[in-house]
């Protein structure tokens, strides 16, 4: 496109059109980095809640999850960064960001409230974390995390059918299948096609 | 008879700019350059154009020390851009 004026033909005018939208596709932004975070964060929380309670005299195992509060500056300070770096944003990318911010909405409520809950979130936490992965897998048409997705509301439904001796293995698995899995699958697939 | 297109669209690097940004919330002038594969004079130009008629939203501004520009498409834009189509459409009998 050298010349500002060049004479065009409504069958040429419509290539253009065709072929700029086509280029703005797949250009949402890899979110591999918060799968991964977050995964592990929760994974540590979840194993470490569970080595408190049987290894130690502690009354508190839940302060394990004081850890979230590192991992939301973390998160920040990476989203802040790679948006400066970013210079085109889709509006599939405000949708995605917008499904995350819901999330976290919903999950700071159910954790300040935790008390209430009898401090048994865990199925209400991968119920939002399921639905946000699905969705997030929908939006960026990546199937792992659509089945990510599905693995945390399984899960959410072993918690509350299989024998409470085994209820401790399912949260972990769910992470792995459900977060890091699918977060690492991601991460793959960005660098194969940046 | 059919109308005479919007002679402001109806420019090679004008209707790739709007098509582009159509298509997304918001875009850099470097990554509009990369895609229409425009020298950044003639985009500079087209994108002041584009703007001076109200159918983009220039915002200029600073990425650490380097200066930014990011563009996005209004209202106006945004029917303007949907009038060509149509009409392109009657053009094209589609």
């Amino acid at each position: 496109m050298e010349t500002n004026e060049k004479v065009l033909n409504p069958e040429k005018s419509l290539q253009i059109i065709e072929k700029m939208i086509q280029r703005t596709k797949g250009n949402l932004h890899d979110s591999s980095f918060y799968f991964l975070l977050w995964g592990w964060v929760v994974l540590i929380g979840i194993v470490g809640q569970i080595i408190i309670e049987r290894f130690t005299d502690c009354t508190k195992p839940y302060l394990i999850w004081l850890i979230i509060f590192p991992a939301v500056i973390a998160n920040i300070i990476y989203g802040v960064r790679h948006g400066k770096k970013t210079c085109v944003s889709t509006h599939l990318d405000s949708l995605n960001l917008m499904i995350w911010i819901a999330f976290l909405v919903s999950y700071s409520i159910v954790l300040i409230f935790m008390k209430k809950f009898d401090y048994n979130i865990v199925p209400i936490i991968f119920l939002l974390a399921g639905s946000a992965t699905f969705l997030t897998g929908i939006v960026i048409k990546f199937k792992p995390l659509i089945l990510g997705g599905i693995v945390f509301w399984l899960g959410v439904i072993c918690l509350f059918l299989i024998p409470a001796n085994y209820v401790a293995f399912i949260s972990p698995i769910v992470i792995i299948f459900g977060y890091l899995v699918p977060g690492y699958m991601l991460k793959s697939y960005s660098k194969r096609n940046a | 008879m059919l109308k005479k297109l919007d002679p402001l669209l109806h420019s090679e690097l004008r209707l790739a700019i709007m098509s582009l940004l159509i298509s997304v919330e918001k875009a850099g002038f470097t990554y509009l350059k990369e895609q229409t594969e425009a020298t950044a004079g003639n985009l500079s130009v087209q994108v002041t154009k584009l703007e001076d008629a109200g159918y983009i939203f220039v915002k200029k501004g600073f990425k650490g020390k380097i200066p930014q520009t990011i563009c996005n498409i209004t209202k106006k834009g945004i029917e303007a851009f949907e009038k060509y189509v149509e009409e392109l459409k009657d053009y094209l009998k589609l």
